[in-house]
């Protein structure tokens, strides 16, 4: 069942003209229209800051020095998490577009799992790199890197408090619909990765 | 969600009672939001018009003591014109113009009973609070922004003349985080204009039967967003420069101090027709509704503004002709820039062509509004000298640019918006405000404002250099007619501070003891004329179906001379 | 066609860019009047009046819609002829260097709160030893074309000199490349027009247009305070950008400090001449933006520490402790506008030792 049919079934009881103008007009319901939109503005502020990054690049060859010492093991690590977690909170819309909660809510603690991985791993990364001198000011380069990593870490934070927020509801059977728009922050929370990824592990 | 729904189809007089706080402090009601965000705003411009006032007493009369304030040094100086600027664009025109407007008129005129997200609503309101109060406060904390608004680094991120630390420097770090706060602010609630739009008009009402404010609401609210990002990626790496000492706009390190430059204007540019575009809708409705007249062109309107939405993206260096730029890069910002007076052209037109044949009622909101056309033209036209970029090397960073972008700014934000401030004052406030008083701020205002720019232009023509805390030092500069322009300046400045006082007076005492006003006092077609005023919570008793446009005004062989919107068609 | 209230001009383009700015004026001027003129018509005109109806007159049609359209292919043709003049003296004045056979050559630096001009001196190269600076005097002959190397030392600059109709800003990091020549001799303003601290107001220099024989009396003069060093005492220069070398607006990743004589050989007058102390400080006893100079070692002078006013007698101490920490101490009645100068030790002893000469 789609999220639209999801939102009609649930305002069914409520007769009101307001209700009924709501689902009338809600070809694509709120939640997921507002989410969209949120997705836009995030795209364009990250979108400056890696535009911004490549362009120093492009100009500061020597950079490649400072970018070995990432570690690509570790960088691939977390590109399977959050992959994965991507993976897993499709299966858990897919779980409640078909009312399985107790699905949906499974699929949704791994990927709170998966996105606990990744924050592991970026602590593990972030105190070896800081304890061997790479620190925010070291370089322009780990400017770059931490500025970059950082702001994204806040991001996988705010997404997995958003799903959690919407599993305690999903949980109870209520705003099934939501899990969809949680997992489309988490989409764009992994896709801004895979851009930082190659821009930060591999490119040497 | 469901249980949302319920609530609000619930009529008013069933909801139970709210407590004072859940009422008008910590509010989902989008009528008190706009509200909280129109006064906060207009706390904001009498503190922005008091910096404004301190320095030109300084600019007139040199070195003296101001009445009210002391003696202002030059670092002093500099953060009062910053703060006077970063004043008057974040907290007065886009708390005014877009989020109390929007907040007020969206949901209204497009028949709905409020926001989409009306928590989400007060929630970005209380951002907006926030950022007001860390504003203030880096006023006061030591190393406070001196850098003019635009926040230029190398000088903004070292807090010079001598480098402090974190704390000797945390009042311009707090500066950054106050207008990133305020973007997050108006970011969220930009998210609540798209959708409302989007989601809840009245049945018939397609998006060309919207009021034309709505449309400009969320043209303005879109160039908004995807224009301010880059600008918060720019702003977090300039606290860190600051905060912290990395390098991303220190040559030393490898960074660029014109790569900020890109990034604040590649949002700056935007942002001023995102504070335009709402201004300019306002003021057609007010056009329309006192000529009796539809608005002209009303498509051709939107298509214009859709437009120059898309051209403002494509202009913003001409703040760089000379910030060197490569050349050639100029030719190409200077041709576009020029190309942008098209489609304001359009409206100009359209607005003067709506006068046209109608019958016209000089009150204070139409006052207003014609003064908002009046005026904005000479700030229009002179941006012209300013996108040639050729004579933009010599009046860059010069009171011709100050008195220019003065005459677009004002006329939009003061004029504009005191012009929809009376004209939904009886809807709003549910009383009709004194129309006397409105006239005499309206011709107060009028001589205050052009006593203070006019001058201006010809000391920018002379030669005279901007953000300069003393012309002493200039001989040249100390001619008599240059002083005595700055002198007349200072006295324009002070008529128009006080040419607030019988708006307050009538404001506050129309409050009050005004008298009630109708539903629909200026006979207007759109749907916020049609609930009572002021609006109950939840807007419309009965939530209206929608048959025409809003400005079937005069319509041959009607009897009355306008037609709203929800009026069923007679069979 | 000379009506707009601009200064006097004496640049070579100059008469171009005011050319343009009357045709623009012209312009808007007659497009501004007459749309005020036509909107003060309407609402007179219009005004409400009893048994007078209004027309129903929405543009939604080709044919009411030409008076918005007509107007606009107007402004159209006028905004290309505008563009097309503009991008000629743009491209004149930022683009291309007249063809000459000879150029005076300056670097400009722009520092808070002075600007350096250093000449290349007798051998015509910018960047050897023989260079001198002159602070806030620029010095250029008349009829003859001034190639500028534009650089800042600490944050941004605006070069302005609105005589000559020109502006550049001064970038650290970058040498930007300009050139003007001037028509006629006398002196005139030189502007900071990027705000750069709380100095920014008194960041003034004068340009000197001088004929000739003047001012190749005046390279002689400032050439000859030059202690050039002896020969075997010669520190090899570091390569600054020579003319062709420079282009427009690149960043240069390279430190672009040209060869500094070794500071045994430098004069501690010229030390405050190049750092830009003399843009504020003077040596001849009048007041500048900050103390005189001259007679300051062993003077008494009140002065206020964290606002705490005491007096005390200019000593070593005092001096380095000025120049280390400048806003710690200030001297009563003057701004605490004075910028950090790094100096090394050998410099500052350089000029304490000149600065306790000087009675």
């Amino acid at each position: 069942m789609s999220s639209t049919a999801i939102a009609q079934e649930e305002h069914a009881q409520d007769t009101s003209p307001q209700a009924r103008r709501r689902v009338l007009m809600a070809d694509m319901p709120k939640g997921r229209l507002a989410m969209w939109w949120l997705i836009a503005s995030e795209v364009v502020i990250f979108g400056g800051l890696i535009a911004t990054y490549i362009m120093f690049r492009l100009r500061h060859p020597e950079w490649g020095h400072a970018a070995a010492h990432t570690s690509t093991p570790m960088g691939a690590l977390n590109t399977f998490f959050l992959l994965t977690s991507s993976l897993t909170i499709v299966l858990a819309h897919d779980a409640a577009n078909r009312k399985d909660l107790k699905g949906a809510v499974r699929n949704m603690l791994i990927t709170l799992g998966f996105g606990l991985g990744f924050l592991v791993v970026k602590s593990i990364e972030y105190s070896t790199e800081i304890s061997h001198g790479f620190t925010l000011t070291a370089e322009l380069f780990w400017s770059f890197y931490f500025l970059m990593t950082g702001l994204h870490a806040l991001h996988v934070i705010a997404g997995m408090t958003t799903i959690f927020i919407v599993m305690l509801g999903v949980r109870k059977g209520k705003n099934l619909q939501r899990v969809e728009f949680a997992g489309l922050y988490w989409h764009l929370v992994d896709l801004v990765w895979i851009l930082l990824f190659p821009l930060l592990y591999i490119a040497h | 969600m469901a249980t949302e729904v319920i609530q609000h189809s619930v009529s008013p007089h069933e909801h139970h009672e709210l407590s004072f706080w859940r009422k008008y402090i910590f509010s989902t009601d989008h009528k008190v939001i706009g509200m909280q965000y129109l006064l906060t705003g207009l706390l904001m411009v009498f503190l922005g018009g008091f910096f404004a006032y301190v320095f030109r007493m300084q600019l007139a009369f040199p070195g003296q003591a101001i009445p009210g304030f002391g003696k202002l040094d030059a670092n002093t100086y500099n953060m009062l014109i910053t703060m006077h600027g970063t004043i008057m664009i974040f907290w007065v025109a886009m708390p005014v113009l877009v989020a109390a407007f929007g907040n007020l008129l969206i949901p209204t005129m497009i028949g709905a009973d409020d926001m989409a997200f009306p928590t989400l609503n007060m929630i970005s309101y209380w951002v907006f609070f926030i950022s007001t109060v860390v504003l203030i406060l880096s006023m006061v904390l030591p190393g406070p922004m001196a850098t003019g608004w635009t926040a230029y680094p190398p000088l903004s991120a070292n807090a010079y003349p001598a480098k402090v630390d974190f704390w000797g420097g945390i009042g311009g770090s707090l500066w950054i985080l106050a207008v990133a706060l305020e973007f997050i602010a108006f970011l969220i609630g930009g998210i609540n204009f798209l959708v409302t739009t989007f989601n809840m008009r009245a049945p018939g009402m397609k998006l060309m039967d919207m009021p034309i404010t709505v449309w400009m609401m969320d043209i303005a609210v879109l160039v908004f967003m995807f224009s301010v990002g880059p600008l918060v990626a720019g702003a977090v790496m300039l606290l860190f420069d600051r905060a912290f000492g990395t390098g991303f706009y220190n040559p030393a390190a490898g960074g660029d101090p014109i790569l900020f430059q890109h990034f604040f204007w590649f949002f700056g540019h935007p942002e001023v027709y995102v504070i335009l575009l709402p201004g300019l809708g306002m003021v057609a409705e007010i056009l329309a509704t006192m000529s009796r007249k539809p608005l002209f062109g009303y498509k051709a309107i939107i298509y214009a503004s859709i437009i120059s939405g898309f051209l403002s993206f494509i202009v913003w260096a001409h703040h760089q002709f000379i910030a060197g730029i490569d050349p050639r890069m100029a030719v190409f910002f200077s041709i576009t820039t020029i190309m942008i007076s098209v489609p304001f052209a359009v409206w100009m037109f359209a607005a003067i062509a709506t006068l046209w044949k109608g019958s016209i009622t000089l009150n204070t909101p139409m006052l207003f509004a014609l003064g908002f056309i009046g005026e904005f033209l000479l700030g229009g036209v002179t941006g012209i000298y300013l996108g040639a970029s050729a004579f933009d090397i010599y009046a860059h960073d010069n009171y011709f640019v100050v008195a220019h972008f003065h005459y677009a700014l004002i006329p939009d934000v003061f004029f504009g918006g005191l012009a929809a401030i009376y004209f939904w004052y009886p809807k709003f406030i549910g009383r009709m405000y004194n129309e006397t008083l409105g006239k005499i701020h309206f011709w107060l205002t009028t001589i205050g404002f052009n006593m203070i720019f006019l001058p201006l232009f010809y000391n920018g023509f002379k030669g005279q250099h901007r953000r300069i805390f003393d012309y002493s030092a200039w001989p040249n500069l100390m001619a008599p007619d240059l002083v005595q322009n700055r002198v007349i300046a200072t006295i324009g400045v002070i008529i128009l501070i006080a040419a607030q006082i019988p708006f307050l007076i009538n404001m506050i005492h129309s409050f009050r003891k005004g008298p009630k006003a109708e539903r629909n006092p200026w006979k207007a077609n759109s749907l916020e004329w049609a609930t009572a005023s002021p609006p109950p919570h939840g807007n419309f008793d009965t939530y209206p179906n929608v048959y025409r446009g809003p400005y079937e005004y005069s319509v041959p062989g009607r009897e009355e001379d306008f037609w709203p919107q929800h009026i069923a068609n007679e069979t | 066609m000379n009506f707009l209230p601009l200064p006097e001009n004496i640049s070579t383009f100059g008469v171009e860019l005011d050319s343009l700015a009357h045709l623009i004026t012209i312009i808007t001027m007659t497009a501004f009047v007459i749309a005020e003129g036509i909107l003060f018509y309407f609402i007179l005109r219009f005004r409400k009046k009893a048994n007078q109806k209004a027309s129903y007159i929405p543009g939604n049609n080709w044919k009411q819609l030409r008076w918005i359209f007509i107007p606009l292919l107007v402004v159209v043709g006028f905004d290309f002829l505008i563009d097309e003049k503009n991008t000629h003296a743009w491209t004149m004045i930022k683009q291309e260097i007249p063809e000459k056979k000879h150029y005076e050559l300056v670097e400009i630096t722009g520092q808070q709160f002075s600007w350096l001009f250093r000449y290349p001196g007798k051998d015509g190269l910018l960047g050897t030893v023989d260079d001198f600076t002159s602070t806030n005097e620029l010095h250029i002959p008349v009829n003859e074309t001034i190639v500028f190397y534009l650089k800042a030392k600490d944050v941004l600059h605006s070069f302005y000199v609105p005589n000559m109709r020109f502006k550049q800003d001064a970038v650290p990091g970058r040498t930007i490349k300009g050139w003007f020549d001037s028509t006629k001799t006398g002196t005139f303003d030189i502007a900071c027009a990027e705000i750069c601290g709380g100095g920014h107001s008194i960041m003034k220099a004068s340009l000197i247009v001088q004929n000739k024989q003047d001012y190749q009396n005046w390279i002689e003069q400032e050439s000859a305070k030059i202690k050039l060093p002896a020969p075997g005492d010669l520190k090899a220069p570091v390569a600054s950008p020579s003319p062709t070398a420079a282009e427009h607006g690149t960043a240069s990743s390279h430190s672009t400090e040209a060869a500094q004589p070794a500071a045994k050989t430098i004069s501690g007058e010229q030390l405050l001449k190049d750092k830009g102390c003399l843009g504020c400080h003077t040596l001849d006893g009048s007041k500048l933006v900050g103390p005189t100079y001259k007679g300051l070692v062993g003077r008494k002078e009140t002065i206020l520490t964290q606002d705490k006013e005491h007096e005390i007698t200019v000593d070593e101490a005092y001096l380095r402790r000025s120049i280390q920490e400048p806003n710690a101490d200030i001297v009563k009645g003057y701004s605490a506008l004075m910028p950090q100068t790094p100096l090394s030790e050998e410099e500052l002893n350089t000029i304490i030792n000149y600065l306790k000469e000087l009675k």
